[in-house]
């Protein structure tokens, strides 16, 4: 897939490793983490994932909200085994979850989302025929992306129709047209799909010979 | 699997997103606000079927997995799986998946009480059973207080479950070729 400009985190301009390098790395790094009873192990990770993010983070706000959300959730884990009597316990919980989603949070500043569809489409090309089923996921991805913002739209105009009608903003009833409009989107963009002759895994191959 | 198959997937997937960005609605009997996030979860399986709405679930967790944003109150990658909430967004594909099975099994005569019922089972039910045992892993608290933490949201769940129901028989009169003919034709049902 093309490397489009990303609205992901930006990073510094550093060597770069490939994108399986860095989820291997990741992987045994989440291994030790959780698997390990050593305190020492699980802070050096810790440093290793809170320096990278330093290093490698520029737009903070962006990551602050997942931040919070890991903070806010270290601290119900310390308090829940703070009533229960085990707080050691607890810190080292809010601890390996913190470091883990540091972990994680780096991967993403790191990494662009092309990158990893890049990553994905070699693996399944790897695969051989065992692969060719998954080779339409990177056009599901961008069709997941081109409408999203159409259906949040869609969602808007139906609450900006029901305010105006004097009713409450939102109601689970206007899920109904949502699906109504996925559905008939969904067989529009089919037939322009079959229309145009796109056919990567050989459905309509399969569908004649049936 | 036909191309309308994959692009139905991937719409479901991106509607699913899309009901995340709506803003949370507060009920009077409980203190927790419901997303219509879940609702996305629910309709998949109800309306694409087991394999199809699990393959939706799977491939919004693939994205979300990648940094995409498509969580409610835009949360997205990797650190959503190793939150305290991961064991309910990782239910997400199971509970399409159960609730596809048995929506397809009942649908022909599919009413409110066996919609309702195949949504609590599944979008409740599932989502539970997967979500408490691994949010007291990852806390490391007891089993009984996972579940106690939990409670709150139930209420709001069960309406969730309701409002899918109603709109799973609302969609299957209004779009009668949801299933396609194949489906017709297997069964020997009408859609």
């Amino acid at each position: 897939m093309a490397d489009a400009s990303c609205p992901e985190l930006q990073t510094a301009g550093t060597p770069r490793l490939g994108t399986k390098t860095k989820v291997a790395a990741l992987g045994s790094a989440y291994a030790i983490l959780f698997a390990t009873s050593q305190g020492w192990l699980v802070i050096l990770i810790g440093v290793l994932f809170g320096t990278g993010l330093v290093l490698k983070v520029t737009r903070w706000r962006q990551i602050l909200p997942t931040l919070a959300m890991a903070v806010a959730s270290g601290s119900a884990i310390c308090a829940i085994h703070l009533w229960s009597g085990t707080f050691e316990t607890g810190i080292w919980a809010a601890l390996r979850l913190n470091i883990s989603i540091w972990g994680a949070l780096l991967f993403a500043a790191t990494t662009s989302s092309s990158e990893i569809l890049d990553a994905l489409e070699d693996l399944v090309l790897k695969a051989g025929k065992y692969g060719e089923r998954f080779r339409l996921v990177p056009l599901q991805a961008a069709m997941v992306t081109r409408f999203v913002p159409v259906f949040a739209d869609h969602v808007n105009a139906m609450c900006e129709a029901r305010v105006a009608r004097g009713a409450r903003k939102w109601s689970m009833g206007l899920a109904a047209p949502l699906v109504i409009s996925a559905l008939r989107q969904s067989d529009q963009l089919a037939e322009a799909i079959q229309a145009r002759g796109f056919d990567p895994c050989g459905f309509q191959q399969r569908e004649s010979e049936e | 699997m036909t191309v309308r198959d994959s692009v139905q997937i991937a719409l479901f997937c991106a509607m699913t997103a899309a009901l995340g960005l709506v803003p949370a609605i507060p009920i009077p009997f409980s203190p927790v606000p419901i997303t219509a996030q879940t609702l996305g979860v629910m309709l998949s399986g109800a309306l694409l079927g087991a394999w199809r709405g699990t393959a939706a679930m799977l491939l919004f967790m693939a994205l979300v997995a990648i940094g995409a944003p498509l969580l409610a109150g835009g949360r997205g990658g990797l650190a959503v799986f190793f939150g305290p909430t991961a064991g309910f967004f990782l239910a997400f594909p199971l509970a399409a998946f159960v609730i596809g099975v048995l929506t397809e099994r009942f649908w022909a005569r599919l009413g409110v009480v066996s919609a309702i019922g195949i949504n609590l089972i599944g979008g409740v039910l599932v989502v539970y059973a997967l979500g408490i045992p691994l949010l007291a892993v990852i806390a490391k608290i007891p089993l009984t207080q996972a579940a106690l933490g939990s409670i709150a949201f139930v209420p709001g769940d069960i309406l969730k479950a309701c409002a899918a129901a109603a709109i799973t028989l609302t969609v299957r009169r209004g779009y009668p070729n949801l299933r396609g003919d194949r489906y017709a034709a297997d069964s020997g049902r009408s859609a």
